[in-house]
C-alpha cells in the first residue's frame, strides 16, 4: 500500500516537474482557416508552400515579443515603430514607470495574440472580438471596402463599443493609445498579408514534379519585389489612402440642435415625421432589415463578412457542410451566430451615439455587416439628417418604454 | 460483484480507445513554425533594398503583332443538377405563384452543349504589350438589372475604369453588395458602382435583404477577358502575337477549369492556367474545347 502510495505520488509530481514553471514564448497563430478556405478552392498545400509562406511572415513582421515593420515608402503616415516595441512583448515597465506589453495587458484576451479576434475569452463574448486579420472594420467613417482612419480607431479605444464587451480605455494615457492604434494597425495589416501570401502563392511553384522543392520557386516568392513591393506595398497603400477618404459631413443644420441657438421644435418635430416616412420607403427601406418595429426584426438570417468566408453557412442541408463546419470548429473557428440588424429602440449605438455617427452608419453603411450605404441618387443630405433625427427620437416614442404604461397600476414604493 | 466491476472496466477502456469521432472526410492543416534561419535571409533582402535582377526582364521577348484566339466550351456528360433557392422574402414578387426558383451557377444549352458565363482571361500582361482597344482606360458603362429577385447577367466582366449601372425593375427594393460595395437600389432607381481595382478572379455579388440572389463581378485593368455566350464560345481579338500567354479559365461552380480537351488533345490546366503562343494575324480557333462534367461537381 505504501509502495503503491509513493508511486502515485511519483505519477502526479513527474509531469509537473518536466513542464516546468516558465511561460512559453507567444507566437501568431497561422491562418489555418482561411488556409483551408484556399486548399478547398484550389490544391493542398504543399510543405514547402507553407513554410515559404511562414518564414515571409516571420521575416516581414517579426514576432510578438519582437515585432518588425518594413520601412516601405509611407510607413512613417501609417504608424511609428517604436510604438510597436511599446505594446509588443510581455507584460512589463521601463525604468521611467512607462508600460511595456500594452497589447498583451490589455488586449490579447479577447483579440487574441494574433489579433484575429480568438482570444481565450472570445468564445463566451457575443457579439465576438474582431478579427483585424480581414482589414475590415465596421464603425468608420470611411466608406465600404475602405480602412478606417487612425481617428477611428481612435474613437473606438477611447469610446469602447457600447452594447459590446469592449471597453472605453480612455483611462490610459495618450501616448498608451497612440501605441495601441498602431500595433492594431500592424496586427491588421500582418493578418492581411497573411491571407494575401496564401491567396497568391497558388500562383508559384514550390514544388517540382517528382516532389523535391522547386527553390526557385521559393526564392521568387520571397525576394523582396514580391513580397514587399507588390504584396505589403498594396496593403499599406490601402491604409495610407483611408486618411483621405473619410466621408466629409455636412454640418447638422442648427434648427434640429437642442443646444443651438436656431433650435425650432416644430421643425425637428416635422423632420422626424419625414425620417419616418423614409424609413418605411422605397428609397431607404430601412423597414427590410430593421423590421416594421424597428426591432431589428426584419432580417434575421444573415452571416457576417468573417462568418460568410468560409463557406456558404445557409447551405446546411448540403452533403459537404457537416465536414466542413467540423473542419472549421476544429480549426479555432467560433461557433457562427447571425448578424442581427440593430434593434434601433434601445438608443445603445455601438460605432457611436452623436449624430454625425449615425450619419456615418447611414450614409457609408457598415463594412463587414449586411448594412448597405443609402442610394446615392435617391436619397440627399437633408433625407439622411431626417432619418437620423428620427432614429435618435425613437428611443423616447411610448412604444420604446412600456415601463410608463405600467406605472399607473402600480403604488410607488419609497 | 467482481466480474461486473470488470465489465465495467473493460466497457470503460473500450469507450476510450474507440473515442466519440465518426469518420472525418476533411483533412485538416496543421500549423508550420518559421525556420528562423531562413526567415533572417529574406529579411536581410528588405534591409538592404537590392533590386531583382532587371536583366531577366530585358530577355523576356516582345510581342510581334496581334491574333485572335476565339472557342466553344462544350460539356462532355450530364450537367450538374439543379438546386432549388430558399426563397423565403417577398415571396409575392421574387417567387410568384409560388414557382420554384433554382440556382443558375451551371447555364448549359443542352441543344449544342454549350457552357455560357465560362470566362477566359489572359493573366498577365504587360502594359506595352496591350492593343489600342483592349488598353486600360474604356469608360462605358455597363448596364445591370435584376428582376424577380434575380440578378439579370450572371457574370459581368468589366475593366476597372469602366462603371457598372445597377438597376431595379423589381416592385421591391434590392441592395448591391460586391467587392468593396455595398449600396441600397430602391425600387425604380439605380445605382454606380466604380470598382476600385483589378480583381484576382470574379467575385460575388449578392443582395442582403434577399440573400439567395447572386452574381459575379469581375474586373480587370486591361480588356483581355471575355464570357462565353450560351452556346459557350467567345472570342479574344487583338491578343499580343509571338509571345507565350498565360489565360485563366474560370466557371462559378468549378472555379478554376483544371482541364479540357481541345481538338481531342487531352490538356491538364493547372489551376485554371492554359498557355499558347499566337502567332501574328492569326486567328485561332480552338474549335470546342470540351469540360468534363467532373469539374462541376
Amino acid at each position: 500500500m505504501r509502495i503503491l502510495n509513493g508511486y502515485l505520488v511519483l505519477l502526479i509530481a513527474a509531469p509537473l516537474a518536466l513542464v516546468g514553471c516558465d511561460a512559453p514564448q507567444a507566437q501568431f497563430s497561422e491562418n489555418l482557416i482561411f488556409m483551408k478556405l484556399q486548399e478547398e478552392q484550389n490544391e493542398s498545400f504543399s510543405t514547402p508552400q507553407q513554410q515559404a509562406i511562414a518564414d515571409s511572415l516571420q521575416a516581414m513582421f517579426g514576432t510578438p515579443d519582437e515585432p518588425f515593420f518594413v520601412p516601405v515608402e509611407g510607413l512613417s503616415d501609417l504608424l511609428e515603430v517604436r510604438h510597436l516595441g511599446q505594446a509588443a512583448g510581455p507584460v512589463s515597465s521601463d525604468e521611467y514607470g512607462n508600460g511595456q506589453g500594452l497589447f498583451r495587458q490589455h488586449c490579447v484576451h479577447c483579440h487574441g495574440v494574433t489579433g484575429n479576434g480568438r482570444g481565450p475569452t472570445a468564445a463566451f463574448l457575443n457579439p465576438y472580438p474582431r478579427d483585424f486579420s480581414m482589414g475590415k472594420f465596421k464603425f468608420t467613417s470611411t466608406p465600404v471596402g475602405v480602412k478606417p482612419t487612425t481617428e477611428d480607431l481612435r474613437r473606438i479605444l477611447m469610446n469602447g463599443v457600447a452594447g459590446t464587451s469592449m471597453p472605453s480605455f480612455a483611462l490610459l494615457s495618450e501616448g498608451e493609445i497612440e501605441a495601441l492604434i498602431d500595433y492594431v494597425k500592424y496586427l491588421s495589416v500582418r493578418g492581411e498579408v497573411e491571407r494575401e501570401l496564401m491567396i497568391q502563392s497558388n500562383d508559384f511553384d514550390f514544388q517540382t514534379e517528382d516532389g523535391a522543392t522547386d527553390e526557385e520557386g521559393v526564392a521568387s516568392f520571397t525576394a523582396s519585389d514580391f513580397l514587399v513591393g507588390e504584396v505589403l506595398t498594396d496593403v499599406v497603400d490601402s491604409w495610407l489612402m483611408a486618411e483621405s477618404m473619410a466621408t466629409s459631413v455636412p454640418e447638422r443644420p442648427g434648427k434640429f440642435d437642442r443646444f443651438s441657438e436656431s433650435f425650432d421644435a416644430a421643425e425637428l418635430v416635422a423632420s422626424v415625421d419625414r425620417g419616418r416616412k423614409l424609413y418605411f420607403s422605397n428609397e431607404a427601406q430601412c423597414v427590410k432589415c430593421h423590421g416594421p418595429s424597428q426591432l431589428g426584426d426584419g432580417q434575421t438570417n444573415d452571416y457576417d463578412d468573417w462568418t460568410k468566408e468560409f463557406f456558404d453557412w445557409k447551405q446546411s442541408d448540403n452533403e459537404s457542410f457537416a465536414p466542413m463546419m467540423k473542419a472549421y470548429l476544429a480549426l479555432g473557428g467560433l461557433k457562427p451566430r447571425n448578424i442581427l440588424p440593430r434593434n434601433l429602440r434601445k438608443g445603445v449605438y455601438r460605432g457611436g451615439r452623436r449624430p454625425v455617427d449615425l450619419y456615418w452608419r447611414i450614409h457609408n453603411g457598415i463594412d463587414g455587416s449586411g448594412m448597405p450605404e443609402s442610394n446615392k441618387v435617391a436619397l440627399n443630405e437633408d433625407d439622411l439628417w431626417d432619418l437620423v433625427n428620427y432614429v435618435l427620437e425613437l428611443p423616447y416614442e411610448d412604444a420604446s418604454r412600456p415601463g410608463n404604461e405600467l406605472r399607473v397600476n402600480t403604488k410607488e414604493v419609497r | 460483484m467482481n466480474a461486473r466491476k470488470f465489465q465495467f472496466g473493460a466497457i470503460l477502456v473500450m469507450a476510450s480507445v474507440m473515442g466519440c469521432s465518426e469518420s472525418n472526410t476533411v483533412t485538416l492543416p496543421t500549423a508550420t513554425s518559421p525556420n528562423l534561419t531562413d526567415s533572417a535571409r529574406i529579411r536581410s533582402g528588405f534591409e538592404v533594398g537590392v533590386p531583382t535582377d532587371n536583366a531577366s526582364a530585358a530577355s523576356i521577348a516582345s510581342p510581334t503583332g496581334f491574333a485572335t484566339l476565339r472557342g466553344s466550351f462544350k460539356l462532355e456528360g450530364d450537367p450538374p443538377a439543379p438546386v432549388m433557392l430558399t426563397v423565403d422574402k417577398d415571396t409575392n414578387v421574387c417567387a410568384p405563384g409560388g414557382k420554384p426558383v433554382f440556382d443558375q451557377d451551371f447555364v448549359f444549352d443542352a441543344t449544342n452543349q454549350g457552357i455560357a458565363n465560362v470566362v477566359i482571361y489572359v493573366e498577365k500582361c504587360p502594359e506595352e504589350w496591350v492593343h489600342e482597344s483592349a488598353k486600360p482606360g474604356d469608360e462605358s458603362e455597363v448596364i445591370f438589372d435584376q428582376k424577380e429577385c434575380i440578378f439579370l447577367t450572371r457574370m459581368v466582366a468589366m475593366q476597372t475604369s469602366q462603371k457598372l449601372r445597377a438597376g431595379n425593375s423589381d416592385p421591391v427594393g434590392h441592395n448591391l453588395k460586391v467587392a468593396s460595395f455595398n449600396q441600397t437600389i430602391p425600387s425604380g432607381g439605380f445605382a454606380i458602382y466604380q470598382p476600385l481595382k483589378e480583381m484576382r478572379a470574379p467575385e460575388e455579388m449578392a443582395c442582403s435583404i434577399h440573400p439567395w440572389m447572386k452574381a459575379w463581378m469581375f474586373t480587370r485593368d486591361n480588356g483581355y477577358f471575355a464570357v462565353s455566350k450560351p452556346d459557350g464560345s467567345f472570342e479574344l481579338p487583338n491578343l499580343p502575337a509571338g509571345v507565350k500567354l498565360d489565360f485563366r479559365v474560370w466557371q462559378e461552380r468549378s472555379k478554376a477549369v483544371t482541364g479540357a480537351t481541345v481538338n481531342g488533345v487531352e490538356e491538364k490546366w493547372s489551376k485554371g492556367r492554359m498557355s499558347r503562343t499566337l502567332e501574328p494575324d492569326q486567328d485561332l480557333n480552338l474549335g470546342n474545347i470540351v469540360l468534363n462534367s467532373s469539374l462541376f461537381n
